[in-house]
This record gives C-alpha cells, sequence and structure tokens, in this order.
C-alpha cells in the first residue's frame, strides 16, 4: 500500500537528502509546504532557485559571491600578505565573525579524503598557489583539526614552504572561557602539545 | 606519558568498585527489571537462553561503551520495542551511576553521573571490568586480531587517550588503503601519500609504546599467577612481536623507525595496495617452558594461560588506578576443571563478581551463604 502520492513521496525524499535531515523531519517539512498557498510555495522554490543561479566564486579566494571578485578579496584596508586557508565557505563567515583577521581567505571546498573520492586535484590548491607572490608573507592553514584537516595542512606545507613564505597552522587546546576540570584527555593533551613560553 | 605513573599509589587504600544496582528496561529479553548485587559473587543461574548472559553484557555495555557478543547495538534492544536502557548504581568510586540509552534510530547516549558524553570514547575508565567469558579461550587458539582486541580494550580502559589514538590510527589506515588504490591508477597520487604516513606514525607509535608499556607489566605478572596454578612447573612467556623492527622502546625512537620503515617498503605497499606494518598488525606470542603455546600447548595448558592472563588484568588496573574492577564470569566455571575453579575463585575474594552457571550447586565453591544467587528464567529473575 502506497503511503504517499508518488510526488509527494518524491517531495519527501528529496528533503532527506539534505543534511540533518531524517525522514520524520522531511515529513513534517514536505506536509508544512503542501498546506501553504501556492504562491508562497512558488517563493519558496524561486528563491532557492535564484540563489542558485546567481552563485559564483570568488575568482580570487575562491569563496562563494554574487561578483567577480568578493567584498573581503576587493577591500583595500585587508592585508593582502597574509591569507588564512580553509576548508568551506563557511569557514569564512565564521572566522570574520572574530573580527580579529585582517588578511585575505582561500577555500579550498573540501579536505583530502581518499575515501570520500577527493584528491588534491578536486580542491583549489593551484588556485592557492598562483595567488602567492613576492608580497606574501604568511599562508595560515585552518582546515579543521581532524585526520583529514591535517592531512591536508601538511600537504600544503609541503608545497609552500619551497616558495619561502612562512607556513602557519592554527592552535588548537582549551576554548577560552572552558574550565581544565571539564576539558576531555585529548583536548588537554593536544593543548600541553601546543604550549608556548610566556 | 601519562600511563603507568602511579606516584605513591601504594599508600592510598586500594578502592573496590562495587555495582551495588542495576535497572534495565527493554533489554534483549528484559522488559524492565531492577536488581540490587552484593558485594561478593553474584551468581547468575538458569537454564540455557533464558538471560543470563544478558545482565553481564549490560553491566558490560556500562564499561567498554559496547557488547562483547555482537558488534550491532540494535540486537540489544529488544526485538518489540523501540530502544533500550541501562542504570547502574556503582560504589567506592568517582563514577555512582552510568546511564545508557540506545534506539532503532541508532542514537546512544551515555551519561556518567547525570552528565551526558560528548563522545562514547569518554566512557573509558569509568567502570573498570574485566571480563572472563568461553571465546577468550580463542585468544591463544586463533588469529592475532583477538589477541590485539584483547589488548585494545585492556589499555583503553586504563587510559582513555589510548582508545582516541586507536580511534585515529584505525581511520588513517583506511584512508591510506584507499590512498594505495588511487596511487596503483594514478601514480602521480604518490605525492600525499606521505600525509598519511606521517600521521599514521605519529600515533601508532603512541599505540606501540604503550602496548609494549603494558605487555612488560602484563607478562611478570600473568607468570606468576600461571606458575601459581601450575604448581610451579610451568613458565609463562608474553612478548609483543613488532611488524616494525626496534631497538629502543621509547615513542620518539619508535616514531623515527616507524616512518623510516614506511620509506623502505612504500613501493610494496603500493603494489599490494594495503598497510603493511603497524599496531594493525602486530601480535603477542606467548610462549610455555620456552614452546610455542598455541602449536604445543594442551587444552589445559592453554586455559591456565587464559585464566593467567585475566588474573593479571585484574592486577594491573590494581597497580594502575588504585581501584579493583569488577569481574564477570560467563559461563566459564564449567570449562575448567576443579583446580583451577579453586585457583579463580580463591584469587576473585575481595573482588566484586558476576558469574553465569546452569546450575551452582555443582560447584562446592559457590556454596556461600553470602553469595547472592538470582534465578533466571525466560527474562524473569528471582533471588533465592
Amino acid at each position: 500500500m502506497a503511503l504517499y502520492t508518488s510526488s509527494v513521496a518524491r517531495m519527501i525524499e528529496e528533503f532527506e537528502k539534505l543534511p540533518g535531515i531524517g525522514h520524520k523531519s522531511a515529513q513534517r517539512l514536505a506536509f508544512y509546504l503542501l498546506g501553504q498557498s501556492k504562491e508562497k510555495v512558488a517563493a519558496f522554490a524561486n528563491a532557492i532557485l535564484e540563489a542558485r543561479n546567481q552563485l559564483q566564486y570568488c575568482s580570487v579566494c575562491m569563496n562563494m559571491s554574487d561578483k567577480e571578485v568578493c567584498d573581503i578579496c576587493s577591500n583595500p584596508v585587508r592585508d593582502t600578505g597574509i591569507i588564512c586557508v580553509v576548508e568551506d565557505p563557511r569557514d569564512v563567515v565564521a572566522m570574520e565573525r572574530s573580527r580579529e583577521f585582517k588578511g585575505l581567505y582561500h577555500v579550498l571546498h573540501g579536505v583530502i579524503s581518499p575515501m570520500s573520492g577527493v584528491t588534491v586535484d578536486d580542491l583549489k590548491i593551484k588556485e592557492l598557489l598562483a595567488r602567492i607572490n613576492d608580497n606574501t608573507k604568511e599562508i595560515i592553514v585552518a582546515t579543521n583539526p581532524n585526520i583529514e584537516g591535517e592531512a591536508t595542512a601538511m600537504y600544503l606545507a609541503r608545497l609552500i614552504k619551497p616558495l619561502n613564505v612562512s607556513v602557519t597552522r592554527i592552535a588548537h587546546g582549551i576554548p577560552v572561557g572552558g574550565d581544565l576540570e571539564y576539558a576531555d584527555e585529548v583536548t588537554l593533551a593536544k593543548a600541553l602539545q601546543g604550549r608556548r613560553e610566556m | 606519558m601519562i600511563f603507568l605513573v602511579e606516584p605513591l599509589l601504594f599508600l592510598q587504600a586500594v578502592k573496590t568498585l562495587i555495582v551495588d544496582s542495576i535497572r534495565l528496561e527493554n533489554f534483549r529479553n528484559y522488559k524492565d527489571i531492577e536488581l540490587n548485587f552484593c558485594d561478593g559473587i553474584n551468581i547468575f543461574q538458569g537454564l540455557n537462553g533464558q538471560g543470563k548472559t544478558n545482565l553481564l553484557e549490560s553491566i558490560y555495555i556500562c564499561s567498554v561503551g559496547k557488547s562483547f557478543r555482537t558488534s550491532k547495538d540494535i540486537e540489544m534492544i529488544n526485538h518489540e520495542k523501540e530502544y533500550f536502557t541501562v542504570n547502574v548504581g556503582i560504589k567506592n568510586d568517582a563514577t555512582d551511576k552510568i546511564f545508557i540509552r540506545y534506539d532503532r534510530q541508532k542514537q546512544k547516549a551515555i551519561a556518567v553521573n547525570g552528565i551526558f558524553l560528548r563522545k562514547s570514547g569518554q566512557l573509558m575508565g569509568a567502570l573498570l571490568c574485566v571480563l572472563f567469558c568461553p571465546e577468550d579461550l580463542l585468544i591463544l587458539s586463533d588469529g592475532p586480531s583477538r589477541r590485539r582486541r584483547f589488548l585494545d580494550i585492556a589499555i583503553s580502559q586504563l587510559n582513555p587517550l589510548y582508545y582516541y589514538n586507536l580511534q585515529q590510527y584505525t581511520k588513517l589506515t583506511a584512508q591510506k588503503n584507499v590512498q594505495l588504490k588511487q596511487i596503483k591508477k594514478n601514480p602521480k597520487q604518490k605525492d600525499v601519500l606521505f600525509v598519511w604516513n606521517e600521521q599514521i606514525a605519529e600515533y601508532g607509535s603512541k599505540i606501540i609504546a604503550e602496548r609494549i608499556k603494558f605487555i612488560d607489566v602484563l607478562k611478570d605478572l600473568a607468570n606468576e599467577s600461571h606458575a601459581y596454578i601450575s604448581e610451579y612447573k610451568e613458565q609463562l612467556v608474553l612478548e609483543y612481536e613488532n611488524t616494525i623492527e626496534l631497538n629502543e622502546y621509547d615513542e620518539r625512537h619508535i616514531k623515527e623507525t616507524y616512518i623510516k620503515t614506511l620509506e623502505k617498503i612504500m613501493q610494496r605497499e603500493i603494489e599490494r595496495e594495503v598497510s603493511l606494518i603497524g599496531p594493525h598488525r602486530d601480535d603477542i606470542s606467548f610462549r610455555l617452558n620456552d614452546l610455542e603455546l598455541k602449536k604445543y600447548g594442551s587444552q589445559g595448558q592453554k586455559r591456565t594461560a587464559v585464566l593467567s592472563l585475566k588474573i593479571a588484568e585484574i592486577e594491573i588496573m590494581k597497580k594502575n588506578t588504585g581501584r579493583i574492577p569488577i569481574l564477570l564470569l560467563d559461563d566459564v566455571m564449567s570449562e575448567l576443571d576443579k583446580k583451577r575453579q579453586e585457583a579463580l575463585l580463591s584469587y576473585v575474594k575481595g573482588v566484586q563478581t558476576f558469574i553465569t552457571c546452569v546450575d551452582s550447586e555443582s560447584f562446592d565453591q559457590l556454596k556461600d551463604t553470602q553469595n547472592y544467587i538470582f534465578n533466571i528464567s525466560d527474562g524473569a529473575v528471582s533471588k533465592l
């Protein structure tokens, strides 16, 4: 016995493909939308389509942008000598929120992961190397501190160091405002490894 | 290394862990039961298939986070229900309760003292336990993966960081194996291999160093116990067998040798498309009076050796943590002869023990009025 008409079933299936959405949530979202007026649903669908159609990547840093060169790359106040390399556009948003970083970004669009079929050729590494010139002082590698992020950082360091540019890695350890007693053993051990002279 | 540092621990009183209560909901054939236990020996008796081992299993998952019978957590949910919960109450330790809930959406929630853990690995060490079941006899006769598993579970309980390193190592090896296959198709990818090798050497050397340290202590304790049970006729010698040739055993030396060896065998690994050396290929050798136990040992000798290994595991936990773990004996009494039963039970005085057997009457040593005996029949438990 079919529980839904085939078009509704397909809609639920599509929702289920979204990250963090299971079958029940997908069903809820689908029925919510089906309960809306045709105009509202059209506005919703158009918003998605339009955003996707207008999406392009900044030709310099590969971040999402609605222009040829994004706002960060075209901002004359930013320090063009420092490039922070991140995995994906969301990480740029996170870094920007800190207001601490005044350099430029480079988005790799992934990390090396043979198991997910991602090789170095799939990442925006050629584009990064092309940006490095005499003006470049430092490349900060801010990929995530997991094995794939670490692997990517190591690969980048080996490529870039011979170009006489300093390559640094963001620190990881105890979160600010956190108490030592609540940090887990692994985080503490990492924090100890990365300790610095005062 | 944090492991094996025990400043003045022997001056402190050793604490005996006691699981004093358990509550199960929808766990295998138990709909909803609550049991209280004694500090000494708790016996679950009943016919086969009634749910004796299920009780041991429920205690065990509160210690290690997963079952010793299945790798599929879902099998532990009662087949008519959507989830199970286990609540364990503990005396004499920093941990006083552990809670686990698992549902058919594969969501596992673990709480220690009412605080939910972010990663299940953080459970390691919260409730120290040693399990002895008939399959343990295979540690000596089966392939090396069983011996590595024995080591990994024992060390993880003592050192949660070891468990983390092991998880990282396993992921790295999986990535590297796929990478090796890609290199075979596209040799240019060879430039990338070092990013896995270097991390593998980093985590792998920590694992090897810990295992060697552990075996170093374990082998003396196991030999002591084996000699005692065999009335000083037999000498048991354990040794860690490395796939990497080592001269020294400190972590830095291991790492350097590891990297050099990986470079040396790189071509062979590419051809074979698989990681050939490291902790996932290492083994432990057991020799009895200079003969390889696996090949030349009798059934009885193997039993004594495994028993000694388990006793040594308890001793090592005592030494390292100042706490006496709980002991779970799943149907092993009938596997041991009288002499070995006696040796085991005289040893477990002072260790809270949970035993499953078909009929406790057949074991004279279990006839102590202090012991709690539970009759198990089709998911119903009654205390005698």
